[in-house]
C-alpha cells in the first residue's frame, strides 16, 4: 500500500490559513466540551474545498489507527474526481477504493469496485477483506451502505453538499444507526451556490448546509482565495455571485491573477497563423474571456427525446472554434490543447460529440455542466444552447418565490458552475436576444463589458471548416 | 381486512396542462399517484400498510416478514417456471428422462442462492410444482411460441369498475405472471400457501381479479396486435401455488366493496393534506393486524410496534420535520413517475414522440447476446443521455413486455440496445416472428422514483432509532448530531 505521508504534510503546510483551519476542524472529531463539532466548509470554485477534504482524509488515515474514511459525494462523477485527487496525492488502489452499484465495473487496479449493496455479489471472501482493509472508501450517498458494511467507525466527509438535500443526508445517516456503528466525525464540504438539490418540492430545496445554517446560528469555514481562474474570468464569476447574492466576492491568488494559456504554468504555445483570421481574436490568449453572441446564426433551438434541447448551428460553430483551437495551440511536447466543451443540455452535448465523430479526443471533451462540477480545465467553451423568440431559457432562469426558500438558486447555478471551470480561457456562446432580461445573464453581460472580448458571430462561421 | 372508506366522487386525474408538460411541477400535484395493483392490495390489507408504502417507501406488509429473502424466493419461483416453459418452447429442453433439478441449481445460483438455500427451495416449492405440472409441461412445444407470455405489464387510464348500479373508472397498472392464450388462462403464481389449503392465499384472488380487470378493460387497439381478436373476458383466472391451483371467480361482491375504498385511501393519503389522515389510517387498521391478533402476520409489524427510545430527546422535532418530508417525497414521485405514466397512456403517440417522452423504432434484429437493433424512423438528434431505458419489444404502452435496456451504440438512425432485465427474456421468435412483430417498439426512460422511496425509508428508520440510556446516547455520535441539529445542544464548526 502506497502511503504518501510526506506529500500530505507538505501539502498541508502549503495550504492557506483558511484551508489549514478547516482541515484542523475536520480532524477535531465530534466531541466538544459542551457541544457537537460539525465542520461545514463553504468553498466557492477554485478555493480548494476538495483539497481540504482529501488532505483531511489522508491525514486522518495516516495518523489514526482505525483508518476509516467514508468520502461521500452526490454523483459518481464527483466520486471519481475525489478518487483521482487521492491518487494524485500518492495513494494507491489498495488504500482508496470507489464502490459503485454497477457490478460490471470492477477494476482493482483502478480502485473501482461495483457490487451489490450488501457486498454479497463479491463471492470471493478475499475481495470483501480487501475492501475492509482500504482506509479510504468513496461512494455516492445513495450507495454509501456498501461502505458502512465494512467501516463501522468512519469519519464521514460529504463533498459538494449543495446537491444534497437534508432528507437525503439524514436518510444516509440511517445506515449507521445500529449498535455496531459509531462514526468518529462528520463534515460537509461545498459551495451552497453551486449545483442545487433537484426536486419539484420547494421545501426540500435548501441543501443540508443551508438547512443547518437556517436552524442554528452557524458560521461555516469560508474559503475565498481562489487558485484557478484568470482574474478576468474571476471577474465574470464574481458577477454571477453578485447575481446569486453570494458574498463575499472571490479573490484571485497572485499565481493565477494574470495566468493565460501561454503562461509557463499552463504551458501552451499559440500559433495565430494556424487559425483562420476570423477566429484569431477569439483564440488569442491575451483575451482570456470571450463572449460570442449567436443572434446572427441561422435557425433556432430544437426539442429532442428526453425533453432536452439542442441548437445545431451553435453546435457547429463550437466545433469549428474547438477544431481551430486544437490546430493552433500546442503544449511544449507538441500535444494539442483540448478545450472542454460544456452545455447545460445533454442533447447539445451529444450533437457536438457527433460532429467530432472523427476525433475521439474531442468527443471525450464534451460534457454536461453537471459532469464538470468539481473539475477545472485550461480552456472551457460553453454553449448555452437556448435560442427562441419567446426568450425562454427554462431552468437556466429558474427563480423561486416565497420567503421560505429565499436564497435558493436552483438550476440557475449551472451558469455559475460552468464559467468557473476555466483556468486560462473561457469562451461563452449565447444568444443575447434570448438571454438578455434574465438576471444572471444581465449581470454576466455587464461584467463582460470590462472583462471579456464581445463578438457577434457571423453567419458564415458555421460552415468555415466544411 | 379493513373498514371501508367512503368512495371518492371521482378520481383526481392530472389536468390537460400538466399532461402536456405546461405546468411547472411544484408542491402538491393535486392529482393522485397512478395506482399499482400492489397499492390496492395494501389498501385492502390495512390502510396503515398503504400509508407506509406511500409515505415511507415500505411495501412489504404482504410478505409477512421484513426479510427480503422471501421476496427473492418468490421471484425465483416465478422466474424459474417461466424459464422452463420458455426453454420447452425454444426446443432447448426435452423432458423425457430429465431431472428438472439439474436445470434449477445453475439457474438459482445465477441469482445468488447458495447450495442449501437452493435445495430448500427445490424441496419446498419447485419440486412439488413440477410433480403436479409434469404432464402439462410435456405438452408445451415450439408451436406455443406465440401462446405463452410471461411478466406482461398491463396499465389502463380508465378501468371501469362496478359501483352500485353503475360504474366508476380509475387508473390501474400491474404485471401478470403468465398469460396462456391457448388454454385461455391468466395465472398468478405464489410461493405462499400450504398443501391442505382450500382457498387461495390471502388477497391472491383479488390480485388476479384486478389484473384481469385491467387487461380486459383495454380497447382492442391498445392490445398487442395479434391479441386484438381475443376476448380476455372469457379467460379463466388461476392462482397457482406450489401445491394447488385455485380458480378465481369473476364475481365477488367483496372485491367491489373494497376497491372503491382502496382508491379513496390512496387519494386521501397522497394529496388530501388532511392532518388526521394518519390517525384515521390507524383507527381503521386491519383486524388481522398482528398487534391486535398475534396469530396474524404482517411484514411491517416491527415498524408499527417500534420501540419508543427516550434518546434522542429531540425526536418530537425530528418527527415533525420528517413528517412533511415524507409527503414532499411522495409528491415528488407523483410529479416525476406518476405523471409520466399518465402521459404515456393518455397522450397520443405522436405527441409523446414530439415531446421527447418516447422513441419508436422497428426491431431489425435480436441476437442471442441480448442485443436488439432498432431502426428509428426519424432523425435521432439526441437520446437524452440516459443510461438505462425501458424497451417494449412486444406489445404496446398499455400491454406488453417491458424490459430494461442499455444503449450500447448509435449507428445513423439505428440503435443497438442491450437488454439488462433480470428474469425471463422472450424468445427470439417471440420478438421477431412476423405474426407478432409490432410495427414499432417504444423506447422510454422511466424516472428513478425508487430513489425517493429509498430516502423515505431511510428517514423513517432514523426517526425510529435511538438509545434507551443517556450514557449510551451520549457516546453515539449520530444521536448527538441529531440533538445538535434538531434540539438544544450547541453546534460548532470546530477549531477556531
Amino acid at each position: 500500500m502506497s502511503v504518501p505521508s510526506q506529500k500530505v504534510s507538505q501539502k498541508i503546510e502549503e495550504s492557506n490559513q483558511e484551508q489549514k483551519d478547516a482541515i484542523e476542524a475536520l480532524l477535531e472529531g465530534w466531541e466538544g466540551r459542551h457541544e457537537f463539532i460539525f465542520p461545514i466548509v463553504d468553498g466557492p470554485p477554485g478555493t480548494g474545498k476538495t483539497r481540504v477534504g482529501v488532505l483531511t482524509a489522508s491525514k486522518y488515515a495516516l495518523e489514526n489507527n482505525k483508518q476509516q474514511i467514508a468520502y461521500l459525494t452526490y454523483t459518481n462523477e464527483a466520486a471519481e474526481k475525489a478518487k483521482e485527487e487521492f491518487f494524485n496525492l500518492g495513494w494507491d488502489s489498495k488504500a482508496v477504493i470507489r464502490l459503485t452499484a454497477n457490478r460490471s465495473e470492477k477494476d482493482w487496479e483502478k480502485g473501482i469496485i461495483g457490487c451489490s449493496s450488501d457486498l454479497k455479489s463479491l463471492t470471493d471472501p478475499d475481495e470483501q477483506r480487501r475492501i475492509g482493509e482500504a482506509p479510504i472508501l468513496i461512494s455516492t450517498l445513495y450507495g454509501s451502505g456498501r461502505i458502512f458494511k465494512v467501516h463501522s467507525h468512519p469519519l464521514i466527509i460529504v463533498d459538494e453538499f449543495s446537491q444534497v438535500s437534508p432528507s437525503l443526508y439524514f436518510s444516509t445517516l440511517s445506515k449507521i444507526t445500529t449498535s455496531e456503528y459509531n462514526p468518529s466525525g462528520y463534515a460537509l464540504l461545498g459551495d451552497p451556490n453551486q449545483l442545487p438539490v433537484i426536486t419539484s418540492q420547494p421545501l426540500l430545496r435548501p441543501n443540508i448546509g443551508r438547512f443547518v445554517f437556517q436552524r442554528k446560528n452557524y458560521d461555516p469555514h469560508h474559503l475565498i482565495l481562489q487558485y484557478r481562474m484568470h482574474e478576468k474570468i474571476c471577474g465574470m464569476v464574481n458577477g454571477l455571485r453578485e447575481a446569486l447574492l453570494a458574498r463575499p466576492p472571490l479573490e484571485s491568488h497572485q499565481s493565477v491573477r494574470t495566468r493565460t494559456l501561454t503562461d509557463p504554468s499552463l504551458g501552451y504555445i499559440w500559433n495565430p497563423n494556424k487559425c483562420s483570421a476570423d477566429f484569431q481574436d477569439i483564440l488569442d490568449p491575451e483575451n482570456p474571456c470571450v463572449v460570442i453572441n449567436t443572434d446572427n446564426l441561422p435557425n433556432q433551438e430544437e426539442r429532442t427525446f428526453g425533453k432536452s434541447v439542442c441548437y445545431q448551428e451553435e453546435a457547429k460553430l463550437i466545433v469549428n472554434i474547438a477544431s481551430e483551437m486544437v490546430r493552433s495551440y500546442k503544449d511544449k511536447n507538441g500535444e494539442p490543447l483540448w478545450p472542454i466543451i460544456l452545455s447545460p443540455y445533454n442533447a447539445q452535448r451529444e450533437i457536438i460529440q457527433r460532429y467530432f465523430q472523427e476525433n475521439q479526443e474531442l468527443r471525450r471533451q464534451c460534457l454536461t455542466i453537471f459532469k464538470a462540477q468539481g473539475r477545472e480545465y485550461p480552456c472551457v467553451i460553453i454553449s448555452f444552447t437556448r435560442k427562441n423568440d419567446g426568450k425562454e431559457i427554462g431552468f437556466l432562469g429558474e427563480t423561486f418565490e416565497g420567503a421560505s426558500v429565499a436564497g435558493e438558486i436552483g438550476m440557475r447555478a449551472q451558469t455559475y458552475v460552468a464559467c468557473s471551470r476555466a483556468q486560462g480561457k473561457l469562451i461563452i456562446l449565447l444568444s443575447f436576444k434570448t438571454f438578455r432580461g434574465h438576471r444572471d445573464y444581465d449581470f454576466l453581460l455587464e461584467k463582460a463589458q470590462d472583462n471579456a472580448l464581445m463578438v457577434n458571430a457571423k453567419f458564415e462561421w458555421v460552415n468555415i471548416n466544411d | 381486512m379493513t373498514e371501508g372508506r367512503a368512495p371518492l366522487s371521482k378520481w383526481s386525474y392530472p389536468q390537460t396542462d400538466a399532461l402536456q408538460g405546461k405546468t411547472f411541477p411544484s408542491g402538491n400535484p393535486k392529482f393522485c399517484p397512478f395506482p399499482t395493483v400492489t397499492s390496492l392490495l395494501l389498501a385492502k390489507f390495512c390502510p396503515v400498510a398503504l400509508l407506509h408504502d406511500l409515505l415511507h417507501g415500505r411495501d412489504y406488509a404482504l410478505l409477512g416478514t421484513p426479510d427480503p429473502e422471501i421476496k427473492r424466493r418468490g421471484d425465483l419461483f416465478h422466474k424459474f417456471i417461466a424459464h422452463i416453459k420458455e426453454s420447452l418452447i425454444k426446443g432447448e429442453l426435452k423432458l423425457s428422462g430429465y431431472d428438472i433439478s439439474q436445470s434449477f441449481h445453475p439457474f438459482a445460483e445465477k441469482y445468488g442462492f447458495k447450495f442449501n438455500a437452493r435445495n430448500d427451495l427445490y424441496r419446498r416449492y419447485i419440486g412439488p410444482w413440477v410433480e403436479r405440472k409434469f404432464e402439462e409441461l410435456k405438452n408445451i412445444s415450439q408451436s406455443d411460441r406465440d401462446k405463452l407470455f410471461f411478466e406482461i405489464s398491463v396499465a389502463n387510464y380508465y378501468v371501469p369498475l362496478p359501483y352500485k348500479d353503475g360504474r366508476k373508472s380509475y387508473p390501474l397498472e400491474g404485471r401478470i405472471d403468465e398469460i396462456d392464450i391457448k388454454n385461455k388462462r391468466i395465472i398468478e403464481r405464489t410461493i405462499k400457501g400450504f398443501k391442505e389449503d382450500t382457498e387461495p392465499p390471502a388477497l391472491k384472488d383479488y390480485q388476479t381479479w384486478l389484473l384481469w380487470k385491467t387487461l380486459s378493460s383495454l380497447k382492442r387497439n391498445q392490445l398487442p396486435s395479434q391479441w386484438r381478436d381475443i376476448d380476455f373476458e372469457e379467460f379463466e383466472l388461476i392462482v397457482e401455488t406450489p401445491y394447488k391451483d385455485f380458480s378465481v371467480s369473476y364475481e365477488n361482491p367483496s372485491y367491489v366493496e373494497e376497491i372503491h375504498s382502496g382508491y379513496a385511501w390512496i387519494h386521501d393519503i397522497s394529496i388530501s393534506e388532511s392532518r388526521i389522515i394518519g390517525q384515521k389510517a390507524y383507527e381503521n387498521r386491519s383486524k388481522d393486524c398482528p398487534i391486535l391478533n398475534p396469530e396474524k402476520e404482517c411484514g411491517l409489524i416491527h415498524i408499527c410496534r417500534h420501540r419508543n427510545y427516550p434518546y434522542p430527546q429531540s425526536r418530537p422535532e425530528i418527527k415533525q420535520i420528517f413528517k412533511s418530508w415524507y409527503q414532499y417525497l411522495l409528491w415528488e414521485q407523483i410529479w416525476e413517475g406518476s405523471l409520466f405514466q399518465y402521459q404515456l397512456l393518455k397522450l397520443p403517440k405522436e405527441e409523446l414522440i414530439e415531446k421527447g417522452l418516447i422513441l419508436e423504432g422497428k426491431i431489425i434484429s435480436f441476437s442471442g447476446d441480448r442485443k436488439i437493433e432498432l431502426e428509428i424512423n426519424r432523425k435521432i438528434s439526441s437520446l437524452g443521455g440516459y443510461d438505462e431505458y425501458t424497451i417494449i419489444p412486444f406489445g404496446t404502452l398499455f400491454c406488453g413486455k417491458h424490459m430494461r435496456a442499455k444503449l450500447s451504440k448509435v449507428k445513423g438512425n439505428r440503435l443497438i440496445i442491450e437488454l439488462i432485465s433480470e428474469g425471463v427474456f422472450p424468445s427470439e421468435t417471440a420478438i421477431l416472428f412476423p405474426d407478432i412483430l409490432e410495427s414499432s417498439s417504444p423506447l422510454l426512460q422511466e424516472p428513478p422514483t425508487f430513489l425517493e422511496r429509498q430516502t423515505q425509508s431511510g428517514l423513517l428508520k432514523l426517526q425510529q432509532s435511538g438509545a434507551i440510556k443517556e450514557e449510551k446516547a451520549k457516546s453515539r455520535s449520530w444521536i448527538q448530531l441529531l440533538e445538535a441539529i434538531f434540539g438544544i445542544k450547541l453546534l460548532r464548526r470546530g477549531s477556531k
